[in-house]
């Protein structure tokens, strides 16, 4: 559909249905007593994804990203605000969010290309060295200095506090790569800021496991003294990355095999890996959304099946965004994140002022083009899963105060998934690089044969 | 990790059923009714091997009670014919010629009811309601078995087109039933206000009433992708809120998918984008259904889908008389029509597993195994009557066409 093409009329007989849809559904919730069980979940399911097409559909014309409708979209009918869809069901949802995530992590590293890498490995390398010291040094800092209004952390001692610091700032340095999928394939932008922010931001998984690593050994002793350092943290990370990479490696191989023996019926395959070998993954202590980003490179990179790969992943289209970013929004703790807004719009604030640096110093040493060097920071502001399994993975390393560092993370990292996407589609546009409303539509409907994909150039 | 298994298992499936279609067509292999997978599920579930437990169909069974939900909305949108609107009088003769095999076949379960518990004929609201969904269940012939003669046996011209055009339009008259059924079992927030009949008709109105916020949904974005987000969101919608509800999952999503289809004014793309993800969907859950098959699930079933069986031939025989009296083309094959119509397929499965699921054992337990009977049988008879139909009707061409078939015959579906 051509954005403007259709008359407001339409538009806003659509975007009454939708609402229409969901007032029926809160009424029904609200009249019928009782636990819906599995028929709610399916219904909130249904509504999420009714509700986030709808919003996101009546707000394209004023250039509104998709991604953001389908966050507030989820956020206005989930537990916190209508109701409709309730606790139980955003839980039932994981399930179908953990899907959506496999499948975003697969086409982004289908999108990573090595000849392109090989071209942009300089700015690259600069571009991870600076994000990453200056974010988690800098959000370090910001957190010690700003520890008075932090409820949690304003009697701790010095030494702790700057622990705790550090743990903030590696969360800080979480990146989101759906996010950055997502706003892609809205806009369909081609040119040197979309490839930058997608190599950055997909490679920037490994960085965040190592760093973690890292900060949970380095900061124990400062947060329970007596502890002498310990490197157990840093053993685990390296079987966890290593057997990540490795198992990656096999997964992609075998989809290669798959697409090019079989290379029938891929979406029902992408659906059992998705849904099944995710949580054997897990069970096994392994990084699986890093294991499908190294699938997805190995199909891209060592084989011809990387389009075929990428088509597939795209027949589910909007489905996953809606599902994805729709379940998140209506698990954003919005009573939380009003208890807490002052500190996390200050260290959001903070965090995107801190990237908005690191990325004119990276881009000075790298001589990145003009777009990358005054726009580049702009699509790494929003954050989304990584950054709470950070925190929860702080919560459970240190139970004194993980859970309040979890929930100060929880409203930071709302306050990014908001703003983050907005910022990049504004970015893209800006530069430039967005493609027109009428080859986004043509893209909607590619030619057999054709990919559908998104290709930064 | 049962779950987890079961998932997998189910996705396998799915995944089967993909491949078995060839390329270059809709449809294809397998049998028209979907009875292999129905007996695939009732071999390796609890009644026979054991193989699936019945923690882990229980734990599939709500999964597949949404897929009926999507297949009952497709059914919706290809009412009549994929992509092309049917004429009146051949919709009314589609629903006239349903009511025959409805009618007897109900009798014959209420009869052998009373035989076997010895009580008056319809002696009780359980006798009638078993009658009505077993009934509801058989009455519609497989959309599957005119694709079928035309992918396989050639079938062409105007009788294949007429008879293609009913096993199309024939569900609505047993969705009505299905309607009016869920009015003992709507919750009191319908019930009261709107009394039984109000309830009878509450969950097509639900579905009509979300089909049309899908449709203008559909105008405001026509990307293929929206299409299909708003398509799998309303259905989904509708699955959640008929069963809060306690009104009929199959009414309500057939009315939303009939619903869009007509005003949305994109029949035809609809109707194609459904289509893609119809065979997996329907499938797993045709295996799902087969495994919950109990023969035990009531005494004297067997008796009972045996006059099930009987009363569908006899009904379609009358059928068959009454549609040849009015085509003349047809006359010199009507006997051999009747059996040849009487394949339930997939649309008794799935009627049967929505019985089972809202009521596990008794009067749900029952109408799933006597739809699963039903279809096995359909699929001995039916086939070999059906080509013997066409044959003398004069509509089969000596050889099979490559290409699958003519534009004109509707898509294939439950």
């Amino acid at each position: 559909m051509s954005a403007g093409g259709r008359p407001t009329l339409a538009k806003l007989a659509g975007a009454a249905a939708g609402l229409a849809i969901v007032a029926l559904a809160s009424a029904v919730t609200r009249a019928v007593p009782g636990d819906p069980g599995f028929a709610g979940s399916v219904g909130a399911f249904g509504l999420l994804l009714v509700a986030g097409t709808a919003l996101a559909s009546a707000l394209e014309p004023v250039g509104f990203p998709h991604l953001t409708a389908f966050l507030v979209a989820g956020s206005v009918m989930g537990p916190h605000v209508l109701g409709v869809v309730g606790h139980r069901a955003v839980e039932d949802l994981q399930v179908v969010n953990t899907l959506a995530l496999a499948l975003i992590a697969l086409a982004g590293g289908a999108e990573l290309r090595t000849a392109e890498l090989r071209g942009a490995l300089r700015g690259l390398g600069w571009a991870t060295l600076w994000h990453n010291l200056v974010g988690v040094v800098g959000m370090a800092a910001v957190f010690f200095l700003v520890r008075p209004i932090v409820p949690f952390a304003a009697a701790l001692p010095a030494a702790a506090a700057a622990g705790v610091g550090i743990l903030w700032g590696v969360t800080a340095i979480t990146r989101s790569p759906s996010a950055t999928l997502g706003i892609l394939a809205q806009t369909r932008a081609r040119g040197p800021l979309a490839s930058h922010t997608l190599n950055f931001v997909m490679t920037s998984d490994v960085v965040v496991v190592v760093a973690l690593a890292l900060a949970l050994t380095g900061v124990r002793p400062l947060l329970e003294p007596g502890t002498g350092l310990s490197f157990e943290a840093l053993g685990e990370m390296g079987h966890e990355i290593l057997g990540s990479v490795a198992l990656g490696t096999t997964l992609g191989l075998a989809l290669v095999l798959y697409l090019k023996l079989v290379g029938r019926q891929v979406l029902l395959v992408l659906l059992a890996l998705g849904l099944v070998f995710t949580q054997l993954f897990s069970w096994l202590r392994f990084e699986w959304l890093l294991i499908f980003i190294v699938a997805g490179f190995v199909v891209q990179n060592l084989s011809r099946q990387g389009p075929a790969l990428l088509r597939e992943v795209e027949r589910a289209g909007e489905i996953v965004y809606v599902v994805f970013f729709a379940t998140a929004g209506a698990h954003l703790d919005l009573p939380l994140l009003a208890s807490l807004w002052p500190a996390a719009l200050l260290l959001a604030g903070a965090r995107a002022s801190l990237a908005w640096g690191a990325q004119r110093i990276s881009s000075r040493f790298a001589d990145d083009p003009p777009a990358v060097r005054r726009l580049g920071f702009a699509g790494l502001v929003s954050q989304a899963g990584l950054a709470l399994g950070i925190a929860a993975k702080v919560a459970s390393e240190f139970p004194s105060f993980g859970a309040a560092f979890a929930a100060l993370a929880v409203a930071v990292v709302s306050v990014n998934e908001l703003a983050g996407p907005v910022l990049f589609k504004v970015a893209l546009d800006r530069s430039g690089e967005s493609a027109p409303a009428a080859e986004r539509e043509a893209g909607a409907h590619p030619a057999a044969g054709e990919s559908a994909g998104h290709r930064p150039r | 990790m049962s779950g987890l298994w079961a998932l997998l298992v189910l996705l396998a499936v799915a995944w089967l059923g993909g491949l078995v279609g060839p390329r270059n067509t809709s449809r294809g292999q397998g049998l028209a009714s979907g009875a292999e997978w129905v007996a695939l599920g009732f071999v390796v579930g609890p009644a026979v091997l054991g193989l699936v437990s019945r923690e882990i169909t229980g734990a599939l069974a709500p999964l597949a009670g949404a897929g009926v939900a999507w297949l009952a909305a497709i059914v919706g949108l290809e009412h009549g014919a994929a992509g092309r609107k049917l004429a009146p009088a051949r919709q009314l003769a589609a629903v006239l010629l349903v009511l025959p095999p409805f009618l007897l076949v109900a009798a014959a379960v209420a009869a052998t009811l009373a035989w076997r518990e010895g009580t008056a004929f319809l002696g009780g609201r359980d006798h009638l309601l078993l009658s009505l969904w077993v009934a509801a269940a058989l009455a519609a012939t497989s959309r599957s078995a005119m694709r079928w003669a035309v992918e396989r046996q050639g079938a062409r011209g105007p009788v294949a087109q007429l008879l293609g055009d009913l096993t199309f339009a024939d569900d609505l008259a047993p969705v009505i039933v299905l309607s009016a059924l869920s009015a003992h079992s709507a919750v009191g927030l319908v019930r009261e206000p709107a009394g039984l009949v109000g309830a009878g008709v509450a969950s097509l109105a639900l579905g009509a009433v979300v089909g049309l916020g899908a449709a203008l949904l559909v105008r405001l974005d026509a990307r293929d992708d929206a299409i299909a987000a708003t398509l799998l969101g309303t259905t989904l919608v509708v699955a959640g809120l008929a069963t809060w509800l306690g009104l009929s999952l199959i009414a309500s999503a057939y009315a939303l998918g009939r619903t869009t289809a007509m005003a949305s004014g994109s029949r035809e793309r609809l109707a194609s984008l459904a289509d893609r993800l119809e065979r997996p969907v329907l499938l797993p859950t045709l295996v799902v259904a087969g495994s919950l098959v109990d023969p035990l699930a009531r005494p004297g079933l067997l008796p009972i889908a045996a006059a099930a069986i009987a009363a569908l031939l006899a009904g379609k025989v009358v059928s068959s008389l009454a549609l040849a009296a009015a085509s003349p083309p047809l006359r010199r094959s009507a006997l051999a029509l009747g059996p040849a119509l009487a394949s339930p397929g997939p649309f008794a499965m799935c009627v049967g597993l929505v019985a089972s699921l809202r009521s596990p054992g008794g009067t749900g337990g029952a109408v799933l195994a006597c739809a699963a009977a039903a279809v096995v049988a359909g699929e001995l008879l039916s086939p070999t009557a059906l080509r013997r139909a066409l044959g003398r009707a004069g509509a089969l061409e000596a050889r099979p066409p490559a290409g699958g078939a003519p534009a004109a015959l509707p898509e294939a579906g439950p």
